[in-house]
This record gives C-alpha cells, sequence and structure tokens, in this order.
C-alpha cells in the first residue's frame, strides 16, 4: 500500500506490546521505533521524523497524558492512545489531552493497523483531498464525488451498492444530523413508510461494514440508539 | 489538761447557759409582752405624766364603774332601809372605798331639782372641779361634761342608769391628781412609775440578754457535732428521726410557749410568784427548741439535710416503686401528689403560702417545659441519624440533668456515631471492592493483549500443521472469551457500585428495536433464526439511557442469537400496558433449561451449567442491574425450552413525536 518511509513509535511499559505491534506495522511497511516510556518518546521525537505515535498511558517516569501534553505543545503529530482503561470518561480525557483516537486493550491487530494506516493516510500526502468539485462531499476522511458516483475513506476506494450509496449520500449531505429509519425511508424511496421494516437498518449496517475501520467502533456512520442514524460531522 | 478537755468544758457551759439565757429571754418577752399589752407603762415615747397612760384611764374607767355601783346601792338600800338590809357585806365594803378621806375621788349627787341627796366631801362643785380631773354626769339630760378626754367614751354611762335610781339625777366627779389618799388609783399611779422607770432598764437587759442568747446559738452551732480527735461531723441519735418530726416538736414547742404567755397574760397577771412557776415549762419549751435547732445544725454541716427526712424516704419509695413497676402508676402518683399540694394550699393556705405555691408552680412548669425540650431535642437528633443527616445529630450532654435523662442523650450519641462510622465503613469497602476489581481486570488486560497479539501472529505465520492450526483456533477462543469476561467484569462490578452515570433521555423504543434488528441480521441469518418483530406503528417513547438500553437490548438479542435452536424463529415484540411500555424476546433454547429463573440471572450463572458453550455468564446479570439503574423492570420467564425476556419501561408521556422532529435537537446529538 506503499507505507514505506513512513515511521511510527511505538510506547509500552510491555515489552511483548511492543514488539508484536512493531511486527504487524513492519509488515504493512512502517519503519518501526520502539520506546518503554514517556522520555524515550521525547528523545525519539527529536531525533527522528515520527509521523504517528501509538502510546500506552499507564507508564512510569512519564505517563502517556504528559507525553501527548508536551508533544502537544510543539508539534500536532497523530497520536493514538493505547490503554487497558476502558471507560468512556478515560476516552474523554485522552482526546482532549489531545490524542486523535484511543484504541482499547486487548485489542484486535488488525484493528490497530487499520486504524493507523487510515490516521497516516489522512494525515500526510497520501491521503490527498480532491479538489472541491461541485458535487463533492466530505467529512473528515470520507469523500463522496456525486458527479462520479465514487466513495473514499482516507483515500481507500469502497465499493457500495446503489442503495447503500443513496443512504450514506443523504446522510453525508446532512453531516451531523440525525435521521429515523422512516425518515431515511421517505427521503431515499420516496414513499411513505409503514410496517416493521428494517431495511434501513439492515442497509446501515451493511455500509458501515464496508467503510469504518471498525464497524463496532464507528467514526462516520454513528447509531444514535432510540432515535435514528446520522453521520459524524468533521473538519 | 489537754484542749479537747476545755473544750468540753466550755461546751457544757455553753449549753447549760444557753438554757438558762433562753429561759429568762422566754420570760422576760413574756413580762414585756403583757405590760405592753395591759399596763402600757413601758412605750417607745417615754410617757411623763401618769394621767397620759392606759393605765390611768383603766383604774378610772374602774372607779367610776365602782362608783355608780355604789351610789345605785345606796340609794336604792335608803328606800327599803326600812324594811330589808340587803346585802351588808358589799355595801359595807363599798361604802368604805368612797367614804371620805378614803378616796381621790369626791363626788356629789344632786336630783333632778339640784339638790344635793349624797356627797364624800363638803366642798363646792367649783372646788370639785378643780381637783384635778372632773367628770359631770347628767342623767336627766343624758349629757357628759369632762377635762379628761382621753380613751374613754363616758357617754355609755347615762345610757346605763336610765332604768335605775340613778335616772334623771346629776353626779359630779372630781379625782384628786395629786393623789393623796392611798387608793386604787394611786396604786395604780404607783405602778405606772415603777414600771416606766424600771422599763428602760428591762429593756437594756432583755436586749443584752438577747444578744448574749444569740452569741450562745452561734456558738452552739459552730461546736455542734464535733467531738474529740473526729473532724467530721458526729450525728446524735435524733439527727436520725425523721426531720419532719423534729420540726413538728419544735412547731409545738413554739406553740407551747404563745399557750403559756397567753394564760400569763390574760388570766394570771405578772407577779413574782407566776413568773418562778412559769419558769419550768418554759425551761422545757425552751429546750426542745434548741435540740431541733441543734439537730438542724447539725445535718446541715453533715450535709445531710435531706437524708434522714420522710420527705426523701417517700420519694425514694416512688422511685424504687417506679424501676420495677409501670411509668403510668408513678406518673399518676406525681401527679396526684402535685395536685393534692396546690389544693390543699390554696384551700386552706394563706397568702404567704400561696405565694410559695405559685413560686413552685412556675418552678414545675419550667422543669415541664425544659423536658419537652428536650424531649424534642433528642427526637430531632434520632430524626436525623435516620435520615442519615449525619453532621449536625450530635446532641450536648451537659444540657441533660445527670442520671437517665444524660444517658438516653449518651446513647442517641453513642447510635449516631456508630451508625456514621459503619456507613463510612461501607462506602470505604465498596470503593475498595470497586477500585480493586477495575485494577485487576486492568492488570488482566495488559498479558491478555499480548496473549491475543501473538496468537494472531501465529496464525498469520500459516503454519502447515492442521494440529497447530486447531490449537491456536482454541486459543484464540479462549483469549477473546477473557477480554470479553474481563470487560464485563469491570462493568458489572462499576454498576454495584453506583459509579455508573445514568443519563435519561426521551428516546424510541420502537427505532431501537428495529435497529437492533439491523444490527443482528447478519449473524441470526448465520444461525438460521428468523426474527419477527411486532411493534406499533408510532413511535414508543420512553425516558432511558441511550447506550445502556442499547446495552441491554444487545445482550438479549445476542443472547437469542447465541442460545437459540438453528431453524427456529425469535420473536421480538413492543406492546404498551397501562402507562408502561413492554418489550418481550422470545426464542427456543437450544440446550435445556435445566435452571431457574431467578438462578440464571446471578452472576456467572448460565443456562448450561457445564460452562462449556460460548459467552459468558454476566450479560444477563448486566442487563438486569442496567434496567433496574434506569427505572425499569427486567424480568425472565422460563417455560420447557422456551427463554422469555421482558423488560417494562414507563411510557414518557410529556412530550410528542414533535420533540423527536424539533432541528435543534437533531443537530445536538
Amino acid at each position: 500500500m506503499g507505507y514505506e518511509g513512513y515511521n511510527i513509535l511505538i510506547c509500552d511499559d510491555d515489552k511483548a506490546i511492543v514488539d508484536a505491534v512493531g511486527i504487524y506495522l513492519s509488515g504493512e511497511g512502517y519503519s518501526v521505533y520502539k520506546a518503554y516510556d514517556g522520555a524515550q518518546v521525547f528523545d525519539i521525537i527529536q531525533k527522528e521524523q515520527i509521523h504517528l505515535v501509538l502510546l500506552d498511558i499507564m507508564m512510569p517516569v512519564m505517563d502517556g497524558l504528559e507525553v501527548t501534553k508536551m508533544i502537544r505543545e510543539q508539534s500536532g503529530i497523530p497520536i493514538i492512545f493505547m490503554s487497558a482503561k476502558a471507560q468512556d470518561e478515560d476516552k474523554i480525557q485522552g482526546l482532549q489531552i489531545g490524542a486523535d483516537d484511543y484504541i482499547t486493550k486487548p485489542f484486535n491487530p488488525r484493528e490497530l493497523v487499520a486504524r493507523v494506516n487510515s490516521m497516516v493516510r489522512r494525515y500526510t500526502k497520501l491521503g490527498a483531498m480532491p479538489a472541491d468539485e461541485a458535487n463533492s462531499y466530505r467529512t473528515g476522511g470520507l469523500v463522496i464525488s456525486d458527479d462520479k458516483k465514487k466513495v473514499t475513506v482516507d483515500g481507500r476506494d469502497v465499493r457500495l451498492t446503489p442503495l447503500e450509496y443513496n443512504i450514506l449520500l443523504f446522510l453525508v449531505k446532512n453531516q451531523g444530523k440525525v435521521y429515523t429509519i422512516n425518515e431515511i425511508y421517505e427521503n431515499i424511496w420516496n414513499e411513505e413508510a409503514f410496517g416493521a421494516d428494517n431495511t434501513v437498518a439492515v442497509h446501515i449496517r451493511h455500509i458501515r461494514e464496508k467503510i469504518e475501520v471498525n464497524p463496532k467502533n464507528p467514526q462516520y456512520l454513528k447509531v444514535v440508539w432510540g432515535w435514528g442514524y446520522k453521520v459524524e460531522k468533521y473538519e | 489538761m489537754n484542749k479537747w478537755f476545755y473544750s468540753r468544758i466550755v461546751k457544757a457551759a455553753s449549753i447549760i447557759a444557753t438554757y438558762v439565757v433562753g429561759v429568762l429571754c422566754l420570760l422576760l418577752v413574756t413580762v414585756v409582752v403583757y405590760y405592753a399589752v395591759r399596763k402600757d407603762g413601758i412605750r417607745y415615747e417615754n410617757l411623763e405624766n401618769f394621767q397620759d397612760s392606759q393605765a390611768y384611764a383603766d383604774a378610772l374607767d374602774e372607779q367610776v364603774n365602782g362608783l355608780l355601783s355604789y351610789l345605785h346601792t345606796e340609794l336604792e338600800s335608803a328606800d327599803t332601809r326600812a324594811g330589808e338590809s340587803g346585802d351588808q357585806s358589799e355595801g359595807y365594803l363599798v361604802e368604805n372605798r368612797f367614804l371620805e378621806g378614803y378616796s381621790n375621788i369626791s363626788y356629789q349627787l344632786y336630783d333632778s331639782s339640784g339638790e344635793q341627796i349624797l356627797s364624800n366631801n363638803s366642798l363646792t362643785e367649783g372646788q370639785l372641779m378643780q381637783l384635778g380631773n372632773f367628770i359631770i354626769l347628767d342623767f336627766g339630760k343624758g349629757t357628759v361634761d369632762t377635762d379628761y378626754v382621753k380613751n374613754m367614751d363616758f357617754q355609755g354611762y347615762p345610757e346605763r342608769v336610765t332604768e335605775s335610781a340613778l335616772a334623771g339625777k346629776r353626779l359630779v366627779i372630781g379625782v384628786d391628781t395629786s393623789f393623796p389618799v392611798r387608793d386604787r388609783l394611786s396604786v395604780a399611779r404607783d405602778t405606772f412609775f415603777e414600771i416606766r422607770d424600771s422599763s428602760n432598764i428591762m429593756m437594756t437587759l432583755e436586749a443584752f440578754l438577747y444578744a448574749v442568747l444569740i452569741l450562745l446559738y452561734v456558738h452552739l452551732a459552730i461546736t455542734a457535732g464535733q467531738r474529740e480527735k473526729k473532724d467530721k461531723v458526729i450525728l446524735r441519735p435524733e439527727d436520725y428521726i425523721p426531720l419532719e418530726f423534729l420540726l413538728l416538736l419544735g412547731c409545738i414547742g413554739v406553740g407551747l410557749f404563745w399557750v403559756l404567755m397567753y394564760e400569763l397574760i390574760e388570766n394570771a397577771g405578772v407577779d413574782r410568784f407566776s413568773v418562778l412557776t412559769a419558769s419550768m415549762p418554759a425551761l422545757v419549751i425552751h429546750t426542745s427548741i434548741v435540740v431541733v435547732y441543734l439537730s438542724i445544725v447539725r445535718r446541715v454541716k453533715a450535709k445531710v439535710e435531706w437524708k434522714h427526712t420522710l420527705l426523701k424516704q417517700f420519694a425514694d419509695r416512688i422511685a424504687k416503686a417506679s424501676e420495677f413497676k409501670n411509668v403510668v402508676l408513678q406518673t399518676i402518683l406525681t401527679f396526684v401528689i402535685f395536685m393534692s399540694v396546690n389544693y390543699i394550699c390554696i384551700v386552706y393556705g394563706n397568702l404567704p403560702v400561696k405565694i410559695i405555691l405559685a413560686g413552685v408552680d412556675l418552678l414545675m412548669c419550667g422543669q415541664l417545659i425544659r423536658w419537652s425540650l428536650q424531649r424534642m431535642e433528642m427526637y430531632n437528633s434520632i430524626n436525623m441519624i435516620n435520615r442519615g443527616e449525619l453532621d449536625r445529630y450530635h446532641l450536648d450532654i451537659t444540657h441533660f440533668r445527670k442520671g437517665s435523662e444524660r444517658t438516653l442523650a449518651e446513647a442517641i450519641n453513642s447510635i449516631g456515631n456508630s451508625f456514621t462510622k459503619m456507613l463510612d465503613e461501607n462506602t470505604r469497602a465498596e470503593r475498595m471492592k470497586a477500585d480493586l476489581i477495575t485494577n485487576v481486570s486492568h492488570d488482566i488486560k495488559t498479558p491478555l493483549t499480548s496473549i491475543i497479539n501473538y496468537v494472531d501472529l501465529l496464525k498469520g505465520l500459516k503454519l502447515d500443521n492442521d494440529e497447530a492450526e486447531e490449537y491456536l483456533r482454541v486459543l484464540d477462543e479462549k483469549s477473546q472469551r477473557l477480554k470479553t469476561l474481563a470487560e464485563d467484569l469491570v462493568e458489572a462490578s462499576r454498576i454495584s457500585s453506583g459509579s455508573v452515570k445514568v443519563e435519561l433521555e426521551t428516546m424510541d423504543f420502537r427505532e431501537l428495536l428495529l435497529q437492533a434488528g439491523g444490527e443482528f441480521e447478519g449473524l441470526l441469518k448465520e444461525r438460521e433464526l428468523e426474527l419477527i418483530t411486532d411493534v406499533p406503528e408510532g413511535a414508543v417513547l420512553v425516558k432511558a439511557d441511550r447506550r445502556h438500553m442499547w446495552r441491554v437490548v444487545e445482550n438479549l438479542f445476542s443472547n437469542a442469537a447465541k442460545y437459540s435452536m438453528p431453524g427456529t424463529r425469535v420473536y421480538a415484540e413492543l406492546f404498551p400496558d397501562g402507562d408502561a411500555a413492554v418489550f418481550t424476546l422470545k426464542n427456543i433454547s437450544e440446550q435445556p433449561l435445566n435452571i431457574r429463573a431467578e438462578e440464571l440471572m446471578e452472576r456467572f450463572m448460565r443456562a448450561d451449567s457445564s460452562r462449556t458453550t460460548k459467552g459468558n455468564g454476566l450479560g444477563l446479570s448486566i442487563a438486569k442491574d442496567l434496567t433496574v439503574l434506569q427505572g425499569g423492570g427486567f424480568n425472565i420467564l422460563l417455560d420447557g425450552d422456551l427463554f422469555k425476556a421482558v423488560i417494562r419501561f414507563p411510557m414518557d408521556e410529556g412530550s410528542s413525536d414533535t420533540a423527536l422532529n424539533s432541528e435543534e435537537l437533531r443537530e445536538n446529538l
């Protein structure tokens, strides 16, 4: 995929984890740098050009939050937290400090890799955004070009069925707003919704599985339980 | 000789002296009072003139009366002289009294025509009136003319003689106030001067004696109860007699003294003989007074003034009775006593007694108020403890009287303290438990991460070994299960320790179910399960926490997907029941359900007790806790192979469809 030349810094006080993640990322083509506490992270960042940092939170000497704060004073390098603390408060705190993503241990290594790829693409030239075309809609790394009927996520092409495409386009055009199943149905099929039909829900599920790195933890197409669905609005 | 011996002598002497002096004082008091009452000889103004005294008035009154009856007798016996001789003896005595030269009183009796009938002198009327005092009684006209204007009501005289022989006559009396003759008047005069002259002496003597008496009383009080070589106050036998009896004795003594005095003054007259005879009873009376006085002094010195009294015995008996008998009896008793005392004092008491009673009643009222206030204090304190307001319940025990009240107050404080301590410990224990679980599960997750990672790496190595592949598959499956278990463990402990936030919002249950159907479509299809959804047409709004609700519904659907017999149907129903929304999920279990519903929901319980199939046991327990946390109801019904989960939530009537459609809300999620 062409991730050669990109440097990832992995930091965790558990050597086994660092090694395992290193193997995965090397497999993708990344150059891997290893650190085992916060202070080392700092050193390495000063010396080398790092494109993404994978950071554990609970570490001796300097914990992940401290490190993030200090890094953020100088640069906007993408930072992904890895932590066994899985509560919402922990995730929110992490993101507020300045991390870009948060993944909980134990994680699916594949998912971790996908997230890393996603973030690298987004923050580097690889994920170059197409010129703002007339019928182009975008949120974060998700881009829909209505002229070409093309959907890309962080530069990666996604193949959707016409129905899925329509649903996604509708939601992306109205990004940030929640729509009930009935409303989506009426907008797409142009007829009254009736009956207990979960067709829309099923389609949403399929879309999620296609565009999201982790469908269970979607970044773009989100479920608002008891209300409906929306596409998150990003810069 | 040692000093104690001397002091004993002194003490004995002082006691004897006290008795003697006391008696003298008593008698002196009698004499003084007597003369003050009867003879008017002792007055603060110190009379110069006998004529100004009550003694003169009394003596004169007696003389005039005597004269009138003498004249009366004379006139009548003159009428009957021819006949009976009358009572010679009486006439003889009276005759002697008013004969010329035997009395200081000179009289002339005129009849209605002005002719002198009787007389004991040869003076003219003018000369009579110059003697000193004169009294002219005109019985015909009924008038009185006199120059003695002191203390006497001569008007009475004419009225007395209207019917008698003196009627219509005129009597002129002259009193020679130089008292040349020795008669009753002169004797009265002599006595007057005697007493007057000696009154100063007597008063001085009396004051002196009283001073001495007081000193003796004081000295007795100081030395009362002391014995040689002992510092404590020694009580004598009489000190153990209930004080009330002694007081009664004292009162009797004082009462007897008044009686004695009354007898002396009114009936016996005070002279040397009567004084001597009075001294014996006076001595007895005074002895009793001194004994009572000393006994009181000793008791007070020994600080046992209340100890040997009837009152205390009575109170003790009440107290003892109330310890074992019921409180009602005690209360009634107290009330009856109080009312009786009030009644007696009001009906039979005089003003000072009533004033004292009013004071006592006020005190009682004050005490009742105090008791009520204390009860309120204690009541409030207990209430606060009960409501869990554990910062202000503390009672100030100095407010409460020593004894049962204070013990109660202390007990309340103690209860509050124990309660607070227990609560604190409980909270701490809960928090420690929760922290422990979080920390442990966190510590489990770290090595677990490596296990999962390296198992995955091994899988990626594509080992050309069927057995190795199989082993890896097992490792993968189990490590995934460990992961789920660790996550559920933290969640379950957070829910039960109450550290989970619940944000209740209005949400559409119907929409949620359709969404769930969409999420699980793939999994259900995989296991050849057909989902049949039966929901109402419109929105079904309830107040719940979105994410928790999803967790619950997800758990139920997941269970249905995992444990249903393949090829069967799963029924999801949503319907209103009264003011609640009810959701049921029914499926046929693949494994036999050989367990009771309640057991199933206990943590770590599984329908398959061999615990080999996939999934862990916390799901239902977490689902139930989450439901209850949001204020809903969660129930499992098992019937043969039918597994039915029932969830009830109160419907949210307040909002309508429009709420969900507002643009503002839409964008703010």
